[in-house]
């Protein structure tokens, strides 16, 4: 075989020939198979390929107070969003946009990553400032992919004052969007939900539907222009929702509280159960955490030894102390173990032996034979320790139980506490190893002991005893219904026993009376004192408690309001005035008096005023000691 | 002396389809550059390519008139000099475009090229001259050690560019030229046999087959071989098949996305398989007429470079 034989070289030539036909029928093949046969997939997709929708967000529904005014709305803002493209170069653009906008490198992998993902827009800053959009888009050319799309921001136009209730809303979470409370037809990613609070509770109302748009874009994701082959859907803004709080009020609690000082604030309407005002002091600011809080602040606002994220008037449990004698009293005239107007067996010395070891009262001196109203009045543990000895540890239990201190109030936010109250004797042995002796009675009679409750609770249990011994659950938004009353069983003549007694605490000589007596209205209330393991040790001071109702005089309450104040020492100084100063204000409001921020008799006196209102109403004693 | 007659004894069908091609493939020039939004870089592309194609021209009427005889005589000089570039290269080289990572240009300033594609002329050139020169005919696989060194010297050279694309056309070069210069089928497909068992490997079952029939054919085949080459190719398959596995974790990420990509592009849509997919696209949407010349969508809107 020569290599040069005509022979072989045509027999190769052939081969060669034959390889090249099949290399380009395969080829012809394959052309075939894609533009022709499969033409319609792939046309779809060169359609889609540049025809893009893009979500137009519409507004969150307004939250409106209880008299019309708004709490939450929304302006104009600007969200920084990313079309996706290929993945290096959606990070080349970050990595160049990171000179105008604060960015951070697990920021850009947490976009990059989210767009390999959904394979959708994803946003890079949700709530830009206008000078940074407008750097950007003067240079638009250096960002392909950059969309700056127009989302109205939420505003909260109380701020701090009403940051707990309210909520914030952000960017919904990876986590979020696998919840049955997120369902997919709604919710994409990329869209901003309620995170806490009403925003929270209320999302379903709140929440718009989104629009959708058709853009024609190139493949770097600049915009070429509109297409007209399909409609543009505006979609619907969200629900308006109107709440039971009154935003002068809520502001006025934030004014008045004391600076630096922790506590919560429970307003209500006896007419309803609806809240009036609920405040939780230190607060945050809710605008903060629109379109994404900034790192240092959140590590500032969780660093705080104050909690400020923490809502104290749903969440926080205390000692409810003497503003829960009332509860200890109306289940001993309910049990008919007591009259109003019996002396228990021993009066008051200042103390009292039981068992092996002397109950001290609050006061050294003693407050002598008392009736009930008295003893409310006079907040007199000995009388107190011997009303629980007569209910008896178990029935306390099971009455405290059953009247519900155990459990939540059933208000319409995301989270709410639940009271702890032991239910049986085996309580004991189960958290602490040991059976309770009679003793127990003692400490739960006056409000101590193993019963935790939130401010909203305490509140609650006033609103039963503002109104014919039964409350509703407390509602923020209007026009809901959130199940049964709670009923406490009480007789209307019980009921007026212990108003009876909540009046001697804020009249004349009562505890509490020179910072709860007004010039229009008339408080009445009792204060407590809560004990807790720091204040035992003599190492901080007890919780101030103030819980009481306020109305005309002599007519039924129209407000009730309940106060805690943390380390606040004494009820009467630090909680009474709050309730008072409260109450003052939503009442005057409500009967068009000019507001004046001299309110209680105290201020008047500190500020040497007169009080010709005082000498008239209080000029004969009303109350014989 | 040659005869005038044969100075324009042009092959016309060869210069048909250069010519038409050519053209051919400014036109699509010009129509890529025909996007929404300008772009500088495809703006006057096909302008250039017009004007390096009217020098090509110029260029090919000189060389068909160059006697066989100098072009014989270049061939040694070329390939040394191809040879030095490529080392060079790899010391002062500069990457270029899309393939930034690849050291593979020679910038002189006012003009960059690639040694590369010298040393393909150059490396076609010394191996025809090599063979052209054998009296006896390629029978063994000792007699293709020679042109084997010849390309597997620049073919080297390229890899540690690292230039993988231009490598594998070198090794199509060598196959192509032995194919032509009469080497047995049989032996050539043998060579290939470890490279094919290497993507084969991934599977055991796949891969015992292969080798079952690798050996099988070189059974029949067992009195045109020495029983030393016969061996040595059984060694090489199970060799590649045994480092299949380490060399596939020592490639790159984005080597080893490419063949993964290769074989589904749908694993990752909007990386490496991007542009396959984008192709796919354009020319899917076509169907059965087209989209008409310079309206496709696919690049209008910039989906492919």
């Amino acid at each position: 075989m020569s290599l040069y034989s005509l022979h072989e070289r045509r027999r190769r030539a052939l081969g060669a020939y034959i390889v090249l036909a099949l290399v380009m029928a395969t080829l012809t093949v394959a052309f075939f198979r894609i533009q022709v046969l499969g033409s319609s997939t792939w046309e779809l997709r060169a359609e889609s390929n540049r025809i893009r929708q893009l979500p137009i967000p519409t507004s969150r529904g307004i939250i409106y107070d209880r008299n019309g005014r708004i709490l939450a709305d929304n302006v104009p803002g600007y969200a920084i969003t990313l079309l996706p493209g290929p993945l290096d170069s959606a990070r080349i653009t970050l990595e160049r946009m990171s000179d105008y906008v604060e960015i951070s490198e697990t920021q850009i992998e947490r976009v990059v990553s989210t767009m390999a993902r959904f394979g959708r827009e994803v946003i890079v800053d949700a709530d830009a400032d206008f000078e940074v959009v407008s750097a950007l888009e003067e240079r638009r050319a250096e960002f392909p992919g950059l969309y700056i799309e127009m989302r109205p921001r939420r505003r909260y136009l109380l701020g701090e004052a009403a940051g707990h209730v309210l909520g914030y809303v952000g960017e919904i979470t990876g986590e979020e969007l696998g919840l049955s409370a997120f369902p997919e037809e709604r919710y994409d990613q990329g869209m901003i939900v309620g995170k806490s609070g009403i925003e929270k509770q209320y999302e379903e109302v709140l929440q718009g539907r989104r629009g959708l748009k058709y853009v024609e874009f190139d493949a770097r994701g600049r915009i070429v222009g509109d297409f007209a082959g399909v409609r543009t859907d505006p979609g619907e803004e969200g629900g308006e929702l109107r709440l039971n709080i009154d935003l002068e009020l809520q502001n006025w609690i934030h004014r008045i509280f004391p600076a630096s000082m922790a506590g919560a604030v429970v307003a209500l309407d006896p007419d309803d159960g609806g809240v009036l005002a609920l405040y939780s002091a230190p607060s945050f600011d809710p605008n903060e955490f629109v379109g994404g809080i900034d790192q240092q602040h959140w590590n500032t606002l969780n660093a705080d030894d104050q909690k400020p994220l923490f809502d104290r008037a749903v969440l926080g449990l205390y000692p409810p102390a003497s503003t829960w004698k009332l509860a200890a009293a109306g289940i001993a005239l309910d049990l008919g173990v007591v009259t109003p107007d019996e002396h228990m067996s021993v009066p008051c010395n200042g103390g009292w032996f039981f068992g092996d070891r002397y109950w001290r009262c609050h006061d050294a001196g003693g407050h002598g034979y008392q009736t009930l109203a008295e003893a409310i009045g006079n907040s007199c543990d000995v009388y107190f320790y011997q009303l629980g000895l007569r209910i008896g540890l178990d029935d306390m239990l099971r009455r405290a139980t059953n009247i519900g201190f155990s459990r939540q109030c059933g208000v319409d936010l995301p989270q709410e506490s639940r009271g702890i109250f032991p239910a049986e004797r085996e309580w004991w042995n189960r958290n602490f190893n040991y059976s309770p002796s009679q003793g127990e009675v003692l400490n739960l009679a006056i409000g101590q002991g193993p019963n935790s409750q939130t401010p909203l609770k305490v509140a609650q249990f006033y609103l039963a005893l503002a109104r014919n011994g039964s409350a509703p659950a407390p509602a923020v938004a209007q026009g809901i219904d959130l199940g049964p009353s709670w009923s406490l069983d009480l007789e209307p003549e019980h009921i007026d026993a212990l108003r009876e007694g909540l009046r001697n605490v804020t009249a004349p000589g009562g505890t509490a009376h020179f910072g709860t007596a007004l010039e229009h209205w008339e408080v009445i209330g009792k204060t407590g004192t809560g004990e807790h393991a720091l204040s035992q040790a003599e190492l901080a001071e007890p919780h101030a408690w103030f819980a009481g109702m306020a109305g005309r005089p002599g007519e039924d309450p129209e407000i009730v309001v309940a106060v805690i104040v943390e380390y606040g020492a004494s009820g009467s100084a630090m909680a009474a005035p709050i309730m008072a100063k409260t109450a003052d204000f939503y009442l005057r409001k409500k009967y068009d008096i000019p507001i004046d921020s001299i309110q209680t008799y105290r201020e008047h006196l500190l500020r040497g005023i007169p009080t010709p209102w005082y000498s008239a109403r209080y000029a004969a004693p009303t109350r014989t000691p | 002396m040659i005869k005038p007659v044969d100075r324009w004894a042009v092959d016309f069908k060869l210069i048909f389809s250069v010519v038409g091609l050519s053209i051919f493939g400014i036109a699509m020039i010009y129509s890529a550059g025909a996007v929404h939004i300008p772009n500088p870089v495809t703006d006057n592309a096909w302008l250039r390519q017009s004007l390096w194609f009217g020098l090509a021209l110029l260029a090919f009427t000189v060389l068909v008139r160059v006697p066989l005889r100098w072009i014989e005589w270049i061939a040694v000089p070329a390939y040394v000099i191809s040879i030095v570039l490529l080392g060079i290269t790899l010391i002062i080289g500069t990457g270029a475009g899309t393939a930034v990572g690849v050291r593979s240009w020679i910038d002189l300033g006012f003009i960059g090229f690639q040694p590369s594609e010298i040393a393909k002329l150059a490396t076609i050139l010394v191996v025809a001259r090599v063979l052209s020169q054998r009296e006896a005919p390629l029978t063994s696989l000792k007699d293709l050690l020679v042109p084997s060194i010849l390309v597997g010297l620049p073919l080297g050279l390229v890899i540690l560019q690292p230039d993988v694309g231009t490598a594998i056309a070198f090794v199509g070069i060598l196959f192509a030229m032995l194919f032509w210069a009469g080497a047995p089928v049989a032996l050539l497909l043998l060579i290939a046999s470890p490279v094919v068992g290497l993507f084969l490997s991934y599977d055991t079952r796949t891969w015992s087959l292969y080798i079952l029939a690798v050996i099988g054919f070189l059974y029949f085949y067992r009195y045109r071989l020495f029983l030393f080459e016969s061996v040595a190719l059984v060694i090489a398959n199970f060799v590649s098949a045994t480092i299949a596995r380490p060399l596939w974790s020592s490639l790159a990420t984005y080597q080893q996305n490419r063949i993964l990509v290769y074989l589904d592009p749908e694993v990752d849509p909007r990386g490496a398989g991007y542009q396959i997919i984008q192709s796919k696209v354009a020319i899917g949407s076509g169907g059965m007429t087209g989209q008409g010349f310079t309206l496709g969508s696919q690049k209008r809107y910039d989906f492919l470079p």
